[in-house]
């Protein structure tokens, strides 16, 4: 019967109880919205590079490197020798390496020149390999290839937004704008084949093979490159980045300091872990400035709700003498007060999960389409328990206000 | 559970005054405006199990306070008042709200009952702080000897005056009490809604066997019953007009 009066006294005055649901429910969807984007965020960052030991690239800040390589975030400002590429391959310490050329781009997807290697070692998240969901008869799904000069293998968005099939012809265009000032000579490259969906960058890149790149990007070659073969092509003399898989882990910070020693073409070995973490320290804080930044704005909108509660507790008064006159005990007002309290912080809540879940489902397509920013479509309520356990002790808390007055004008209606 | 300090010559129910009343002297505490001016000054006055009475004078009398004293909710400045048996007085905040539920059924002026819940709702509600079960043939039972069966269900906001005084009758016998309070229960009525209003409610009352204390200042009222009493009287330096024919409260 508490709970009854209760809900029936709130319906009583919807215009006030639905604005104090908005209010709260707002706050608390910013708050979850916020939580959930950055481990979201956090995860998505994480799983877009494993098993690679070093990244070395001509010398710059180890963020940057891990931004353009890894993130396509950026253009590399200087690039790195083919020399330096091939002594740091030849090192005994070194299992594999493979290039990465970038600053080209299709449509708004980054174009990344690379090798056949690429596809034999580079691994995301739980180190799984690049396979693909489609490609040309010639090529096997476990373990692409570039059978041709011109062949491209396309990420799984790239291929699902512009519609892309094994088989199809595409132009490349050279900066990283989505649309290029000056298209690159008439080269159609071929699709060769369709990535399997990763969650990574990888999704929103074209691959080709670095020789052709070179040679597009070289008037009197990319003449000749509609027939070329891979006797035509040119070696490529310098690449963006090297990705380096060592034989051994230990060594990799005897590795890492032989690199970054001073050399006439001076270099940056980073390890993408440590990279990553320190980028997540950058991003730690302004996380949490906007975790306090919600959990105020909570609190904001708890006491604005209880002062709009408060409001209505005066205008209850004949209720409440009401009900004292049947029988109810002060205390029993104090807990209907609370029980109110309680459910609107319980419907508020399940508005704010509601909104933002729809939120993060809606908002995942642009986040991808128009920042890169690959996140789940599911909202995660990870660690949100303690929030709710705080914001509903806030709201009873906030609650004793009203729920005191009612006490007092109850007891006031004794004389 | 009987309060300590009961003495022998506590009266047994069965012959004893549903309410009684002894040397009530009442002053407002605080008041800036009249310093402890007494408002009430009651020698004895009792009311038998069954009996109707009713109070009348002009506003400003103490009426109402009188009525918040007997309903316990309102201690007076000094006296002794017995409801149902049990010395007010002696009581906790807690038990004279427990003796409010279940002894007493308060009809007031307006607002007697819940305007957001229906009717059945506001009978469960009081059957439910009288600590009694909820007896859903007896409440049909009453709304229907109110003329109220077809507006059970409806919420009391959508009733008009009339049937909510009704209504309010039904909440106020529903837990069964002794006492049946009313203070100005038909001023809001137009005059057939007041006699409809008051031949049910003395009906009801006859047929539960409760006692009626009626408090109006509409003196045409008096004829519906057995006593009828000049709150005015018990002012101090009133002396009763011999010709009203009227019983002073004894002062």
């Amino acid at each position: 019967m508490l709970m009854r009066l209760a809900v029936k006294s709130l319906l009583q005055r919807k215009l006030a109880v639905t604005l104090i649901v908005l209010a709260m429910s707002l706050s608390l969807a910013t708050l979850l919205l916020t939580r959930s984007l950055s481990s979201e965020l956090r995860s998505s960052f994480s799983n877009s590079i494993s098993g690679t030991d070093l990244i070395v690239a001509a010398r710059s800040h180890p963020l940057q490197v891990l931004l353009y390589s890894v993130f396509r975030m950026g253009t590399p400002t200087q690039a790195m020798s083919a020399a330096r590429w091939h002594e740091t391959d030849q090192l005994p310490q070194t299992a594999w390496t493979f290039p990465v050329v970038l600053g080209d781009s299709h449509q708004g997807y980054a174009v990344l020149g690379t090798n056949d290697d690429y596809f034999r070692h580079f691994r995301y998240g739980r180190r799984q390999a690049l396979q693909l969901s489609s490609a040309l008869p010639a090529i096997t799904l476990q373990q692409p290839h570039f059978a041709e000069p011109l062949h491209v293998f396309i990420g799984a968005t790239v291929a699902r937004e512009r519609g892309y099939r094994p088989g199809d012809q595409l132009h490349l265009s050279h900066g990283t704008h989505g649309h290029s000032f000056m298209p690159h000579t008439e080269v159609d490259f071929v699709v060769a084949g369709i990535l399997q969906p990763t969650g990574t960058p990888v999704d929103r890149s074209l691959h080709v093979h670095l020789q052709a790149l070179a040679a597009l990007h070289n008037p009197q070659q990319a003449l000749r490159l509609a027939n070329a073969t891979w006797q035509d092509l040119p070696a490529a003399d310098a690449i963006s980045a090297l990705f380096v898989g060592l034989t051994s882990r230990p060594l990799l910070f005897q590795v890492q300091n032989y690199l970054n020693q001073p050399h006439q073409e001076p270099v940056s070995a980073v390890i993408p872990g440590v990279a990553l973490s320190e980028f997540w320290q950058l991003l730690g804080n302004a996380e949490q400035v906007l975790q306090a930044l919600s959990l105020l704005m909570l609190i904001t909108s708890l006491l604005g709700s209880m002062a709009m509660l408060q409001v209505t507790v005066a205008g209850r008064r004949q209720e409440i003498t009401l009900l004292r006159m049947i029988g109810a005990r002060p205390l029993y007002l104090f807990i209907l007060l609370e029980t109110e309290v309680l459910l609107l912080i319980s419907a508020s809540w399940l508005l704010a999960v509601a909104g933002a879940a729809a939120t993060q489902w809606l908002a995942q397509p642009l986040l991808a389409e128009h920042h890169g920013l690959l996140i789940e479509p599911l909202l995660s309520l990870d660690g949100s328990g303690l929030y709710a356990g705080l914001s509903i002790a806030l709201a009873l808390l906030a609650g004793l206000l009203p729920a005191l007055s009612a006490y007092r004008l109850s007891l006031a209606a004794q004389h | 559970m009987h309060p300590t300090g009961l003495t022998a010559d506590q009266p047994t129910a069965d012959e004893s005054p549903i309410l009684e009343i002894r040397h009530l002297l009442h002053a407002w505490p605080d008041r800036q405006k009249q310093p402890s001016q007494t408002l009430l000054d009651i020698r004895h006055f009792q009311l038998q199990a069954g009996e109707r009475c009713f109070l009348h004078g002009p506003s400003g009398s103490g009426k109402s306070t009188l009525l918040n004293i007997i309903a316990g909710l309102c201690q007076p400045s000094t006296g002794e008042v017995w409801l149902a048996h049990q010395p007010l007085w002696r009581l906790s905040a807690r038990q004279r709200d427990r003796l409010r539920a279940t002894q007493t059924g308060v009809i007031s002026q307006t607002l007697n009952l819940l305007p957001y819940l229906t009717v059945s709702d506001n009978l469960q509600l009081m059957q439910r702080f009288a600590g009694q079960h909820n007896d859903r043939d007896w409440q049909a039972y009453l709304l229907q000897q109110l003329n109220l069966s077809a507006q059970a269900n409806q919420t009391v906001a959508q009733l008009s005056v009339g049937q909510q005084q009704r209504a309010a009758i039904a909440r106020a016998l529903v837990h069964r009490p002794a006492l049946i309070i009313a203070d100005e229960p038909t001023s809001a009525l137009d005059n057939d809604n007041k006699d409809a209003f008051m031949k049910l409610l003395l009906q009801q009352c006859s047929a539960s066997a409760a006692s009626l204390l009626f408090v109006s200042h509409d003196l045409s009222l008096q004829p519906h019953f057995d006593r009828v009493l000049d709150i005015a009287a018990c002012k101090p330096g009133y002396r009763a007009a011999p010709q009203s024919g009227q019983e002073p409260l004894p002062c």
